[in-house]
C-alpha cells in the first residue's frame, strides 16, 4: 500500500469538489501484541492498523474528516468539503508552505521487520517471570509486550510531501503484593525503545517487583505542610503537564494560559531549565516533520526559570505573523493540535539521595494520581506509592495520602532538582524538591 | 453484511467471533469564539477472536473484502497457536448464554441525524457566545457537540447474530474567569443513549451555560478546604463515580482473578445495608443512560447485574470466560471500543439503588462537613482506593449548606466509604452520561444513584 498514493488521490479528488486547500496524512502500522492477565497469557495479536486525515479549507472555512479504510477516501474528501462548506470563515485557515526536511536517523529498526508473535511471546513471558520469581507474594494483574511498526506520509496542496518510516517496542507490568492482610500499593513500570537490541523487559520487571515489596504495609501517615520530592513520573503529570499547557499557543490565544505576556519574565524558580527537541537521533518523540509536514525547531522553553518561548503550530503561528516552530502534533482523527516531542527538564546538581538527606519532614511521591487544572494551576491528588521521609530518612510507606496546592505557586517553591534523570516516554525528567505542599494523611 | 461474515465464518477453526464496527463520531468545538473543530471520524473494519487450544487470538482489519477478512482470520488463528504453547492455564472454554438474535436499538426520540449540522454548529456557537458575554469577568470559553453513532454486526459460531445501533450524543460547556491574578473554570456536561430530545431533556444549553460562567465567577473567591476525614453529603454523580471508579473495578472478574480486595468475599457484609449496588446494560429507573449497552459485543444479551445486594456482596461481573470459570451466567459485560479492540470485562451503568430519605435529611444530619457535587475524574486501584475531583463543593455547617470551596480531591478505601453511609436519598438521577472510562481502551459508561451520606478524605490546606 502506498501512502503517498492514497495523499494524491484524496488532493485530486478535494481539487475536483472545489476547496481550495488540503491536507492529507495517512498512517498504516503493523502492530504484534501480546497481553498478559492474572499472572498468564492472555491474548496474542496480529494487525494492520491505520487510516487517514483529511482536512479541507473551502472559503476559509474549516472541515475535517477521518477513515480507517483507505479504500473510502473519496467518500472521505466529500465529507470534509461538505463540512467546511458549512463552517464559518476564519482568516487564519491556511496550510503551510513546504520546508526542508532532514531525514532523522535511528528511528526505525529494520530488524523490527521480522518480529514475530513467538518473539513478542519470549518477552512477555520473560517479563511475568522476573517479576514473578522475585517474590512469590506478587501477582501481575496486568502487562503488555507490543512490537510496533508505522508508516505515515503527509502531502497538502501548497506541494508538501513527505513520509516516515518508525519502528517501537513498548511494554510495561503493573500489579501488586498481597501478604496476608498487607496489601501494596498499586504499581506500574513501563519501558519503550525504537530498537530491538534495547530492549530490557528484566530492568522493567525487577523496578516493578522492588517497588510492590516496598510498599507493603503501608501506612496512612500524618497531616503537615512541608516538603515534596516528586519522582520523574511524578513531575510529568504535575509539573509537565502544567508547563506544556502554558506554552501552548492555542491556549495562550484563547486566554487560557496563565503565561500569555510573559515571555521573557521570570515564571518558575532558577533552577529550572526546560528544552523540547524533536530532531533528536532516536528519540521517542522525534520525527523528520510535525503533523502539518514541518520539521520541529529545537526550543528552550524556560531558561534558568525565564519564560523563552511558546509552542505553535501554522494557524497559531499565522495569528501572531510568525513562522511555526513544527509542534503540530495529532493522529489522523483530530484536527492537528499542539504538542511537544522530546521534552526535557534540565538536571541539576544535587544526587537523589543528598534530596532525600535534606528533608527534616516530607513526603517521596512515586506517583500522583490526580487530575491538575493546568488553567488554574489547583492540584490535589493522591499520592501512590509515597514514602514519609523524616529527619533525612525514608521511614514508611504511605496509603491514603492527598497533597495539595497550585502548580504555578510551586514553581517558585523548587528548591532543589537531582543530577539523576529518568526517561518517561518521549520525556527525560529528574527528581525535584519542592517546598511547602500540603500533605493531608487519610 | 452477515452474508460476507458468515462466508469468513465458514473457514474457521475453533470457536470464532466476527464484529462488524462502524463508529461515527462527529464533533463540533467553539473555543473563544472560533470554530476549532467541525470533523467527521469513521472508524469501520472487522475485528476476529478466536480460540483455539485454550488461547485467545485477535486481529482486525479496515478492508471490508472478503480475501482481507480471511487473512485476518488466519492472522489471529495463528496468534493463537503461537500463544498457546506458553499459556499456562487453558481456557477451559466460554460459559453458554443467552445469545443475542435479531435486531437491537435503544429508545431513540428526535434522531441526531434529522438536526443539520448547520444548526448544531449555530446552537454550539450561540451557547460559547452566551458564556462569554454574561460577565466581564468571563474572559473566555468552550463549547462542544459530540454525536457517537455505532452500527455493529456479531456473529459468534455458537450462535449469536445481532445486528446492533446506537446513539450517544453529548453537550459540555466551559467557562473561564479571570480577577487579578486569579483564573478559575466552571464546567458543565451531559450525555445520554438517545436522540436529540433526550439529551437536553432535564437542562437546556442556556442552563448548562449560565451554571459554567455562574461557577467559574463564584470559585474566583472560593476559599480552600480544610484537609481531613470528614462527613460529606454526595451528590448523584459523585455517587455514580464511587460505585464505578472504586467499586465497579475490584468486581470486574479478570480484576478478581488477577486477586483485588473483594477475591473471596461474596457473601460478606461489604457496605452498610443501605447500599445495593448495581451495574445494568439497560437504563434502569430513569432512562437515557448515557452507557446503554443492550448486547454486548460476545453477543451477550446484556441484563441488570447485582453487585451488592443490601450491604453484601452477591456477585462479579463478567464475560463468557470467566463466568465458566465462576460457573455462572455471563452478565453481558464483554466490550470492545471498536472493531480493532478485542472485547474486555467493562461497566455499562453502575449505580447505587435509591433508599427513602429526603435530600434535607441527609443535609441536616450533618454538623460540620461538606456537600459535594459534579465530578471531575477519578481513578481507583484494585485495592479500592480511590481518588476524584469535585467541581462544586460546599461546606455544610450545623445542617445548613454554606459557602463554595475549590481545588477538592476525595479520597478513601471504597468498601470502608460505603461502610460508614447512614443516610440514602428517594431521589435518583443519572450524573455520568458524557462520561468515559479507561482501561486499555475506551468505554463509554454512565453512573448515578441517589444523594448519599458517609465519610472520606478530603484533600485540603494544612497550616504551615
Amino acid at each position: 500500500m502506498n501512502l503517498l498514493e492514497i495523499c494524491d488521490t484524496g488532493l485530486k479528488e478535494i481539487n475536483n469538489l472545489g476547496a481550495q486547500e488540503a491536507e492529507i496524512y495517512a498512517v498504516s502500522s503493523k502492530n504484534i501484541e501480546v497481553s498478559i492477565e492474572k499472572n498468564d497469557i492472555q491474548l496474542a495479536r496480529s494487525q494492520v492498523e491505520g487510516g487517514v486525515g483529511i482536512r479541507v479549507f473551502k472559503d476559509q472555512g474549516l472541515g475535517f474528516a477521518s477513515l480507517s479504510d483507505f479504500n473510502a477516501i473519496k467518500q472521505g474528501c466529500k465529507r470534509a468539503v461538505e463540512l467546511a462548506r458549512q463552517s464559518p470563515k476564519n482568516q487564519y485557515n491556511k496550510l503551510p508552505e513546504p520546508i526542508g526536511i532532514k531525514k532523522i536517523p535511528n528511528l526505525y529498526d529494520p530488524k523490527s521487520e521480522d518480529f514475530s508473535t513467538k518473539l513478542a511471546l519470549e518477552q512477555a513471558i520473560s517479563m511475568l517471570e522476573i517479576a514473578r520469581n522475585y517474590d512469590p507474594r506478587i501477582t501481575v494483574d496486568r502487562g503488555m509486550f507490543q512490537a510496533s511498526i508505522s508508516h505515515e506520509a503527509i502531502m497538502n496542496s501548497n506541494g508538501i510531501q513527505s513520509e516516515e518510516t518508525s519502528s517501537f517496542f513498548a511494554y510495561y507490568i503493573m500489579g501488586m503484593a498481597v501478604d496476608g492482610q498487607k496489601v501494596s500499593s498499586f504499581a506500574y513500570e513501563f519501558d519503550c525503545v525504537r530498537f530491538m537490541d534495547k530492549i530490557d523487559v528484566k530492568r522493567c520487571a525487577n523496578d516493578f517487583a522492588l517497588k510492590v515489596i516496598d510498599s507493603l504495609g503501608a501506612t496512612k501517615g500524618e497531616s503537615f505542610k512541608g516538603q515534596v520530592i516528586l519522582s520523574p513520573e511524578s513531575v510529568g503529570s504535575l509539573i509537565a503537564s502544567a508547563i506544556l499547557f502554558s506554552v501552548n499557543a492555542n491556549n495562550l490565544q484563547k486566554g487560557m494560559s496563565r503565561w500569555a505576556g510573559k515571555l521573557g519574565t521570570q515564571v518558575t524558580s532558577s533552577s529550572l531549565t526546560v528544552e523540547d527537541n524533536g530532531l533528536l537521533p532516536g528519540g521517542l518523540g522525534s520525527s523528520s516533520f510535525d503533523r502539518e509536514g514541518i520539521p520541529p525547531s529545537p526550543l528552550t522553553i524556560i531558561e534558568e526559570g525565564k519564560l523563552n518561548a511558546y509552542m505553535y503550530n501554522t494557524y497559531t503561528a499565522l495569528k501572531e505573523n510568525r513562522n511555526s516552530t513544527g509542534h503540530a502534533a495529532g493522529g489522523i482523527s483530530s484536527v492537528p493540535g499542539i504538542g511537544a516531542t522530546n521534552f526535557t527538564i534540565k538536571e541539576g546538581t544535587s544526587s537523589k539521595e543528598d534530596l532525600i538527606k535534606g528533608v527534616k519532614q516530607g513526603v517521596l511521591v512515586t506517583r500522583f494520581a490526580g487530575f491538575p487544572n493546568p488553567m488554574t494551576g489547583e492540584f490535589s491528588g493522591a499520592v501512590k506509592g509515597g514514602w514519609l521521609i523524616k529527619d533525612g530518612k525514608l521511614t514508611v510507606p504511605l496509603c491514603e495520602t492527598l497533597i495539595q496546592g497550585n502548580i504555578y505557586d510551586l514553581f517558585t517553591k523548587i528548591s532543589a532538582i537531582s543530577k539523576e534523570r529518568r526517561q518517561v516516554m518521549s520525556s527525560l525528567f529528574p527528581w525535584i524538591l519542592i517546598d511547602d505542599v500540603s500533605v493531608t494523611a487519610g | 453484511m452477515f452474508e460476507l461474515l458468515e462466508k469468513v465464518m465458514s473457514y474457521a477453526k475453533g470457536w470464532t467471533e466476527i464484529r462488524y464496527h462502524n463508529k461515527l463520531v462527529n464533533s463540533i468545538t467553539i473555543k473563544k469564539g472560533e470554530l476549532e473543530e467541525s470533523s467527521s471520524i469513521e472508524k469501520k473494519g472487522v475485528g476476529i477472536r478466536v480460540l483455539i487450544n485454550g488461547t485467545f487470538g485477535f486481529s482486525s482489519t479496515s478492508q471490508l473484502d472478503e480475501k482481507s477478512l480471511i487473512y485476518a482470520l488466519n492472522e489471529a488463528t495463528v496468534a493463537a497457536r503461537d500463544a498457546s504453547v506458553s499459556k499456562k492455564e487453558k481456557v477451559e472454554g466460554l460459559q453458554s448464554a443467552k445469545l443475542a438474535c435479531g435486531d437491537f436499538k435503544p429508545e431513540i426520540n428526535d434522531s441526531v441525524e434529522s438536526h443539520s449540522l448547520e444548526e448544531k454548529i449555530l446552537l454550539v456557537r450561540t451557547i460559547e457566545e452566551q458564556m462569554r458575554k454574561a460577565s466581564p469577568l468571563i474572559k473566555s470559553a468552550i463549547c462542544g457537540y459530540k454525536e457517537s453513532l455505532d452500527e455493529k454486526y456479531i456473529l459468534t459460531s455458537d450462535g449469536a447474530k445481532a445486528h446492533i445501533i446506537d446513539s450517544k450524543p453529548e453537550f459540555r460547556t466551559t467557562a473561564v474567569a479571570i480577577k487579578d491574578n486569579e483564573m478559575q473554570t466552571g464546567s458543565q456536561s451531559i450525555g445520554v443513549t438517545g436522540g436529540w430530545a433526550d439529551l437536553f431533556r432535564d437542562k437546556s444549553p442556556e442552563e448548562l451555560a449560565d451554571k459554567s460562567v455562574k461557577l467559574s465567577i463564584d470559585l474566583l473567591s472560593a476559599p480552600y478546604p480544610e484537609g481531613g476525614r470528614t462527613q460529606v453529603v454526595l451528590d448523584p454523580g459523585i455517587v455514580g463515580l464511587i460505585a464505578h471508579e472504586a467499586i465497579g473495578h475490584t468486581v470486574e472478574a479478570d480484576w478478581v482473578l488477577s486477586g483485588s480486595i473483594v477475591k473471596d468475599k461474596l457473601g460478606q457484609f461489604v457496605a452498610s445495608n443501605l447500599i445495593t449496588l448495581v451495574d445494568s446494560g439497560p437504563s434502569q429507573i430513569e432512562p437515557y443512560a448515557g452507557g446503554v449497552v443492550l448486547v454486548d459485543d460476545e453477543g451477550v444479551v446484556t441484563q441488570r447485574t447485582v453487585i451488592i445486594d443490601k450491604g453484601i456482596l452477591v456477585g462479579y461481573l463478567h464475560n463468557r470466560e470467566t463466568a465458566k470459570l465462576f460457573g455462572v451466567l455471563p452478565t453481558g459485560n464483554a466490550r470492545a471500543w471498536s472493531y480493532s479492540d478485542e472485547p474486555i470485562i467493562r461497566m455499562r451503568n453502575t449505580y447505587i439503588e435509591p433508599g427513602d430519605s429526603e435530600l434535607e435529611e441527609l443535609i441536616s444530619g450533618v454538623k460540620h462537613g461538606y456537600f459535594l457535587k459534579e465530578p471531575a475524574g477519578g481513578q481507583a486501584d484494585a485495592n479500592a482506593e480511590f481518588m476524584f475531583g469535585v467541581r462544586e463543593a460546599y461546606c455544610i455547617e450545623n445542617g445548613k449548606v454554606g459557602k463554595l470551596v475549590r481545588g477538592v480531591t476525595v479520597s478513601g478505601q471504597a468498601f470502608d466509604v460505603l461502610k460508614s453511609c447512614d443516610c440514602v436519598s428517594k431521589e435518583f438521577k443519572w450524573g455520568l452520561g458524557s462520561g468515559y472510562c479507561g482501561k486499555t481502551q475506551r468505554a463509554k459508561v454512565d453512573a448515578g444513584g441517589p444523594y448519599v451520606r458517609c465519610k472520606v478524605v478530603i484533600g485540603g490546606k494544612q497550616k504551615g
